[in-house]
């Protein structure tokens, strides 16, 4: 059995989707549409129930691309998605503009349930909303008051949906709308008339139902006196940095000690396999390639479940509510609109549901501005490379209470923001428009995150990260390092012979030094090796050796397998009993030339600057794609972000070296 | 001789596994892996 959840964006629709399936969810993708399905179990149920959970609207009457999805699938009966009920989530709090999608949705025809959500929040805003006398002037149709985030209710709208009732109003709301899962009417006009006819009812309604208690205004005036300072012209940009800089130094400062454990952890791991495995390839490979580079996604787990924990306080406090609002005055100069925030805040987390999240933008060259600048922000998929390199070339000092490697890290954030602004108003003059947008949104009341939430986000978050980069970095792993272990012809022993073995008496310091120069000219004579010295160079002049090339190809397709990449290159023919980890090996790293050390501020700083900028992720621009439908977009959006990274990761180096 | 088997299996296999993402991404007959944290925020929204 299908069950859909329907209902406005901010209804706590994710919150009651969460209470009804817990981990038992599943995401991929809508049949014949590009993305937007989220199904799960539901939980308690003898018989399967599959739970649907679609895009959040306002109306069926589709206006941007999210409510098409759901247009598209309520609109046809034959549709592989089409649900057998349908339990719409409406915000109690906001009862009047939620009720016509609610109304709409129950004039199709289909069992229906209303899950009256965040009757909390309309008990303090001093809301009494009569439920029985409700369902009676709907036509007799289920309503179950839950309170979604502390999961108050859940089980009466579980035992609802299992008992099978058909739970349809006598008649319909307004008719002549819907037939048979058909949408009728097709005509804007028609459709703006129709809902202001809906309104009207729904406010005739509300007379009846919702009555108006006297409430103690401080509750609402505190929330008033909140905004005012964290919307305030000034001290609301202050804040907000403020928030900003908390949040980066305690990802170094708590982050610490779990990415050290799992490094030490990893580099045993390889260490048991070399010396308890029976000598051959297939051992090496999986102590030099597969260990080390799994081990490359694994240590940012603690950093990324930082990050997305963080993102997921601001978000359920209502506090990122009040920073889009902020922002949106902030970046209409730069030609971005308020609607252009959401997903450029989003892009911090991953720059592709951030560009999907462009649809709600009704303005096409807006919406397409929005799109080139966004792959800008710093996404998570930068967060190893930034924390790889910091904790490489940046000392680890304070400036005042802040820790500097904190603030480097922020600043990379910061700057990904200033040239995202900078290249839209450079857009802006290529691409004109006349129409205006405007954004109007609701701040939703401050409440209290809810930690059962934040555990399934980070989970998916997390599993996400490890599983889809994983697979990536295992495979790529593989491949690395038998380029790494093999060169053509017998290149590679010629290389090695040519080295002047050490006599029998010489001390353990000068063999493990002769280990080491075998092993740094075997790789600099296999195909990885040759492939590093071709692209030598072009990116000399940035500072970089030959292996961190060998990286930044590898990382092409996605950022994220820099570090599994050098963790591989750096441990093909590492002898593991000297218990060096990936940090201290690449610290080592010489120069072949000059003798200095290749990672320095100079160099590290360059490479950091080169991430931020670089178009390096071929999901986003497979989105790009899909989005604009024209290849233009993501063939612009790859040359110029690539050749932005270059010439900043240059002016760095040259300037600080 | 096994364990030279098995890398060589790994190694073709590794390939042939990321030419064909790499292809099904661009050619847009796959949704980028990413869609499905996608998916997830679109329905917060």
């Amino acid at each position: 059995m299908k069950i859909a959840l329907v209902g406005n964006p901010n209804s706590g629709k994710t919150s009651v989707f969460n209470q009804l399936t817990g981990l038992n969810q599943k995401i991929g993708n809508f049949p014949g549409v590009t993305v937007d399905k989220k199904s799960g179990t539901l939980k308690r149920a003898q018989t399967p129930h599959e739970i649907i959970d679609l895009p959040g609207i306002y109306s069926l009457y589709p206006k941007t691309q999210d409510e098409q999805v759901v247009y598209d699938i309520l609109g046809n009966l034959q549709h592989a998605d089409y649900p057998d009920r349908i339990v719409v989530v409406v915000d109690a709090s906001n009862l009047e503009r939620n009720l016509l999608l609610f109304t709409q949705v129950l004039d199709m025809g289909v069992p229906v349930t209303m899950a009256l959500n965040m009757t909390d929040i309309a008990d303090k805003k001093g809301l009494v909303i009569d439920t029985e006398k409700l369902s009676e002037l709907l036509g007799g149709v289920k309503i179950v008051p839950i309170v979604a985030r502390t999961g108050t209710g859940i089980n009466e709208l579980v035992d609802e949906i299992i008992s099978h009732k058909p739970n349809q109003a006598s008649q319909p709301f307004l008719g002549g709308e819907f037939d048979k899962g058909q949408f009728l009417i097709s005509d804007n006009i028609e459709q703006k008339t129709r809902v202001e006819k809906r309104y009207r009812k729904i406010t005739q309604i509300l007379k009846f139902v919702v009555k108006q208690k006297p409430v103690r205004k401080s509750i609402i005036n505190r929330h008033r006196a909140v905004d005012r300072v964290l919307t305030h012209p000034v001290f609301g940009y202050l804040i907000f940095l403020g928030i900003l800089l908390m949040i980066f130094q305690a990802i170094y400062a708590w982050a610490e000690w779990p990415m050290d454990l799992i490094d030490t952890l990893f580099l045993s791991m390889s260490k048991w396999v070399k010396n308890t495995l029976p000598a051959g390839l297939l051992t090496n490979l999986i102590a030099e390639g597969i260990v080390p580079g799994l081990g490359g996604v694994v240590i940012f787990i603690p950093q990324i479940t930082l990050l997305f924990g963080f993102i997921f306080i601001l978000e359920e406090t209502g506090y990122m509510s009040r920073v889009v609002f902020i922002l949106d005055r902030f970046m209409r100069p730069f030609g971005l609109n308020g609607r252009s925030v959401v997903p450029l805040i989003s892009g911090v987390a991953c720059a592709i549901p951030a560009i999907m999240a462009t649809r709600t933008i009704d303005n096409w060259k807006e919406r397409l501005i929005t799109i080139m600048v966004t792959p800008l922000m710093s996404c998570s998929a930068r967060l190893p490379v930034y924390t790889l390199l910091i904790a490489l070339v940046v000392p680890d000092t304070f400036i005042g209470p802040f820790n500097l490697k904190g603030l480097v890290l922020l600043g990379l954030y910061l700057i990904g923001l200033v040239a995202a602004l900078l290249i839209a108003l450079i857009f802006k003059f290529f691409i004109k428009t006349k129409e205006k947008s405007f954004l109007v949104m609701e701040l939703p009341l401050y409440k209290m995150p809810r930690w059962n939430n934040l555990v399934i986000t980070l989970w998916e978050k997390v599993r996400l990260f490890v599983f889809d980069a994983g697979k990536v970095i295992f495979s790529i792993s593989i491949i690395l390092w038998v380029l790494a272990s093999f060169g053509p012809g017998d290149r590679m022993e010629q290389a090695v012979a040519a080295i002047p073995e050490p006599t029998a008496e010489v001390s353990q310091e000068a063999q493990e030094e002769f280990e080491q120069k075998v092993a740094s000219v075997s790789l600099a004579n296999s195909y990885i090796g040759i492939l590093g010295h071709a692209i030598e160079p072009a990116i000399r002049p940035l500072g970089y050796n030959w292996q961190i090339g060998i990286a930044l190809i590898t990382s092409f397709a996605a950022r994220e397998v820099f570090v599994g990449s050098m963790a591989t290159i750096y441990s093909v023919g590492e002898n593991f009993d000297t218990e060096r980890t990936l940090l201290e090996r690449m610290r080592s790293e010489k120069n072949s030339l000059t003798g200095q050390p290749v990672y320095t501020l100079a160099s590290g700083l360059s490479l950091m600057i080169f991430y931020a900028f670089a178009m390096q992720c071929m999901s986003t621009l497979a989105i790009v794609l899909r989005e604009t439908k024209n290849w233009k977009y993501p063939l612009i959006q790859l040359v110029y972000m690539t050749g932005l990274a270059y010439v900043a990761a240059l002016i760095t180096y040259q300037l600080l070296k | 001789m096994i364990q030279t088997v098995i890398v060589i299996t790994l190694f073709l296999a590794a390939a042939s596994w990321l030419g064909r993402k790499l292809y099904l991404n661009v050619s847009g007959k796959k949704s980028p892996g990413c869609e499905k944290c996608a998916a997830n925020e679109l329905a917060k929204r």
